[in-house]
């Protein structure tokens, strides 16, 4: 009779426990639907049939009535996590127990009422634990069946040591422990690699993202160049046209004037923009050429003049291609920011070529206002900025970025009113 | 000083060889106009046996050869001469004379107004740049070299060194810049009596300390940077600045 009470306390609790970390809503329905086909064929099992084979069922009944009624694979997760925390209490309470010689309460019931403590203190930890990471996972369902394996192999492992191990000798024990422990530490490391193995898979994913993104920007600005061209080559018919007008009439004053007013100033945006693209053939790395096109483009939309100097063959970089078009990208966009406050001279400057001892350099300056408006010791700082937001933050992840290459030195500088970012990167890795 | 002009159009040549020739006349009687070529060919032959201290070079030198690797060249045996380009405005390699070929100057042919300006302006700098050279060695400055360009940075406006996470460099910060560099603490404290090794990877100057925290165990510099300072240091610290001049707490 006793034992019957204290297996109903223990489901009752199981249940509370399940509920509240699967936030399943409980109805006096769904509650009597558990208890008529979880608890009572599994209390009747315990008691006729076996310990093991009662818990079994209640194990499995239970686990597929609660996904029946979330249908979601977290909560076979929360189920596994709080089995397991259910046995790592009672194990706790032995110990408090032992600790605590004062026997206030008779045996048994001591036992229930610290278990019961323990376990409510533990479950609502769990939960509130937990929940930062399971809306991390969202939407990995990946993680979610590798967290469901590791909690599952976990939990069985647990309850076959506390309940399968009575029906053995101790010869067989031994044996027992060894395979359990061997199968176990084994499917740890099949989830191990694959973790790893899928780590690998989005991080190939995530770069032939960026890879993509930078290579589409590249297409883009060779369009617009391209539209350029079309139209120059439109008008050129055109000039043409006009210019044998005044040939015929031998109006040549007519002549020289038209020649400067028109086909110069058309000849010169033609020129300036072929030159970028010229200027930007000996930078092999497709995406940083992009990168820098898109950039140039945008800066010159306000008004910005934009210099591009690639004197050497640049076919590789000592760097991940990614690290550099994110430190690349944070420096140019401060470049445009900051001259779009200056109201005179509005310039970018950009250069990448090898120095005498081989490593390459690149160096982006621009145009500010008045030396003093940047304080040059602290923009790396974490969130400074002079203006916005972002500026400061961008600077902190080049700074993080760079720390990590043995190879790779910036420099950073004003004067008369230039600012100047120089990365230089040694050929080999280490100094 | 010796000067060696380079340019392939012949007016262009003696347009340039004439302004510098009266200037110097009037200004610098000791400046020898050393060799005056119409192309790379002449000056790399001058150069196998003699030395100059300022180049004026046109970088398109036609028949293939051109300015810039003519720079190059010179700067391979003399890093010090000064090199000022003269060229087209379309051809302006701005960053890449200053850093790639650390060249004193460059100046536009198209701005014709000013071109004689220009030139004389460069050749000024060069003059001073030499005389500077001969007089005292760069004594209270520290040096960093960003590509070929050496950036001179005088004692007084550094306020702190400090190692970077690991791979042997050290970073340098100072009133106008930031930089990195490859080196150790240990040899920075020993440049001058000025710097001191605060913590094992940080190295002050003195004379930029504003306050000094016991309890806490820092300085604070004059840009506001608080560095920390170490047991036994902070004993020394005290002793080695203008206790009217820093607050001690």
């Amino acid at each position: 009779m006793e034992l019957f009470i204290l297996s109903i306390i223990e489901f009752i609790i199981l249940f509370w426990a399940i509920s509240y970390a699967t936030q399943i809503k409980m109805s006096i329905k769904r509650i009597l639907a558990f208890i008529l086909l979880s608890m009572c064929p599994s209390i009747l099992i315990f008691q006729l049939i076996g310990q093991w084979q009662g818990i079994v069922f209640l194990l499995v009944s239970s686990f597929t009535y609660f996904f029946w009624l979330s249908r979601a694979f977290l909560t076979l997760i929360h189920i596994c996590f709080v089995l397991i925390i259910g046995v790592f209490t009672d194990n706790l309470t032995q110990v408090v127990m032992k600790a605590f010689p004062y026997d206030a309460l008779p045996g048994m019931l001591e036992h229930y009422c610290i278990f019961t403590v323990l376990f409510i203190l533990c479950i609502i930890i769990y939960k509130h634990s937990t929940r930062k990471i399971y809306k991390l996972l969202e939407e990995m369902k990946t993680a979610y069946i590798l967290i469901l394996i590791i909690a599952l192999v976990t939990m069985s492992t647990f309850y076959i040591n506390l309940y399968l191990t009575e029906y053995l000798s101790e010869d067989n024990l031994l044996k027992f422990n060894i395979i359990t422990q061997i199968t176990y530490f084994t499917i740890m490391l099949f989830v191990l690699y694959l973790t790893i193995v899928n780590i690998k898979k989005e991080n190939h994913f995530r770069r032939v993202e960026i890879e993509t993104a930078q290579f589409t920007d590249y297409m883009r600005s060779l369009e617009v160049i391209n539209n350029d061209m079309q139209k120059f080559r439109h008008d050129h018919a055109n000039i043409l046209a006009s210019m044998q007008g005044y040939i015929e009439v031998n109006d040549f004053e007519g002549l020289k004037k038209y020649f400067k007013k028109h086909i110069f100033s058309a000849e010169e945006d033609t020129l300036k923009r072929n030159m970028r693209l010229a200027n930007l053939s000996k930078l092999q790395i497709t995406g940083i050429k992009g990168l820098i096109l898109t950039k140039t483009l945008q800066a010159e939309k306000e008004g910005i003049t934009v210099n591009i100097e690639v004197p050497d063959v640049i076919d590789e970089l000592n760097m991940n291609i990614i690290d550099i078009a994110r430190i690349l990208g944070i420096f140019l966009d401060n470049a445009i920011e900051a001259n779009m406050q200056n109201h005179t001279d509005k310039e970018i400057d950009i250069a990448i070529f090898k120095s005498r001892s081989n490593s390459i350099m690149i160096i982006i300056e621009n145009t500010i206002e008045d030396d003093h408006s940047v304080k040059i010791d602290k923009i790396f700082n974490d969130g400074f900025s002079t203006k916005g937001e972002n500026r400061g933050k961008g600077l902190s992840t080049v700074r993080s970025i760079i720390n990590t290459y043995p190879n790779v030195v910036l420099r950073t500088n004003v004067n008369n009113g230039v600012f100047s970012q120089i990365i230089e990167m040694a050929k080999s890795e280490g100094s | 000083m010796k000067v060696v002009i380079c340019e392939d159009h012949p007016q262009q040549r003696k347009l340039l060889h004439t302004i510098i020739k009266n200037y110097a006349m009037m200004n610098h009687p000791s400046v020898e106009i050393a060799l005056v070529a119409s192309d790379a060919e002449q000056v790399l032959s001058y150069l196998e046996n003699n030395k100059a201290d300022c180049y004026f070079l046109d970088i398109e030198l036609g028949d293939g050869s051109n300015g810039i690797q003519l720079a190059d060249a010179i700067r391979k045996n003399d890093l010090l001469a000064s090199i000022i380009f003269v060229t087209n405005y379309s051809e302006a390699l701005k960053l890449t004379f200053k850093y790639k070929l650390a060249a004193l100057d460059y100046i536009i042919k198209s701005s014709y107004e000013n071109f004689s300006e220009e030139i004389i302006g460069a050749f000024e700098s060069a003059v001073e740049r030499y005389e500077k050279l001969g007089q005292t060695k760069t004594t209270n400055v520290f040096q960093i070299k960003m590509g070929e360009l050496i950036k001179n940075v005088p004692y007084e406006n550094i306020y702190y060194f400090e190692t970077s996470e690991d791979f042997h460099k050290i970073r340098l910060y100072e009133k106008n810049g930031v930089y990195d560099f490859y080196g150790k603490l240990k040899d920075i404290e020993e440049i001058d009596s000025t710097f001191f090794r605060c913590h094992k990877s940080c190295v002050i100057n003195l004379q930029h300390i504003i306050e000094i925290n016991k309890k806490d165990k820092y300085v604070k510099l004059v840009n506001g940077a608080k560095c920390t300072v170490s047991f036994r240091a902070m004993r020394n610290i005290i002793s080695k600045v203008n206790e009217s001049l820093v607050k001690i707490e």
